[in-house]
């Protein structure tokens, strides 16, 4: 395959499946990985109270 | 600095497995270049029976934990967390490519077989998992999840074996047995494996980093609130 024919995949009754598996893969680990990046953030941020800076 | 070179090192060893995968391996015999769906779904899938193992040997060391060292029990408690998190992606990423695969292979995008069925199973222990974790008014959640995630890791070699115990609509082996993948193809099955494993390890860190900041925020609220009931007492 080369990315023309990986592409134009998507309009071939036979062979959408192949780039949608890979999109697939693509949006759920990526998806996974923003969804920790954006709880990150939510977790408020440390007082210093553990770390006896009080 | 050893975080950062990790995760340019996984994206590149991806891009090299999906070069691999979709540009280099030549097409299949039977099923040309639909087979390449195999190099991202079989990898992705095996993981998903890999990760399952780190969550049942962190919830043992929680169990062995809890009551003994209790800031340990909380350090594999986070990695218990992580790793069912990443198994379940892993195991979704695992039943989706299958399904997406078998439409046009088998032309159905589902049956009830050993494989499938004991694959879902594991989604559903998983997901059970973390419900108990979040939703036990107990007080015992994390307990009951543990104990649950040992059950769970039974499973994951009844699922693994599941193609060669019975007969099954999904294939036999084909990275062992004797429908052996043919040489042409395992540089792609290789650094797909080596990618993904790469960066299932890097997000399980991640969500574990992310746990341990959330457990200690917690602590903090919970030792800042004490200090000022105290305090309103004197």
């Amino acid at each position: 395959m080369t990315w023309h024919t990986f592409f134009a995949a998507f309009g071939n009754p036979y062979l959408w499946y192949v780039p949608t598996a890979y999109f697939t893969v693509a949006t759920v680990q990526i998806g996974y990985l923003a969804w920790i990046a954006v709880q990150w953030f939510r977790v408020p941020r440390r007082s210093g109270y553990l770390a006896n800076e009080r | 600095m050893v975080g950062a070179l990790w995760t340019v090192a996984t994206l590149v060893v991806l891009a090299i497995s999906f070069r691999q995968a979709i540009f280099l391996v030549p097409a299949e015999a039977t099923m040309g270049n639909l087979q390449r769906i195999f190099y991202w779904h079989v990898t992705n899938a095996t993981l998903g029976l890999v990760f399952p193992y780190i969550n049942c040997i962190a919830s043992l060391a929680y169990l062995f934990w809890r009551r003994r060292d209790p800031l340990k029990a909380l350090t594999a408690d986070a990695w218990a967390l992580a790793s069912a998190e990443v198994s379940i992606v892993f195991v979704s990423i695992g039943l989706l490519t299958g399904m997406l695969w078998g439409r046009p292979a088998w032309g159905i995008w589902w049956t009830w077989d050993a494989r499938l069925t004991t694959y879902l199973l594991l989604w559903l222990l998983y997901v059970s998992y973390l419900i108990v974790r979040r939703f036990s008014s107990t007080g015992q959640g994390h307990t009951l999840a543990a104990v649950l995630s040992v059950f769970a890791a039974i499973d994951v070699p009844i699922t693994f074996m599941s193609i060669s115990w019975w007969r099954t609509q999904h294939p036999a082996p084909v990275l062992r047995g004797d429908g052996k993948l043919d040489a042409v193809f395992w540089p792609a099955v290789l650094w797909s494996f080596a990618g993904w494993a790469m960066w299932g390890l890097l997000i399980m860190t991640f969500r574990y980093a992310l746990e341990r900041k959330r457990q200690r925020a917690e602590q903090e609220a919970a030792l800042e609130a004490i200090e000022a009931s105290l305090e309103l007492i004197q």
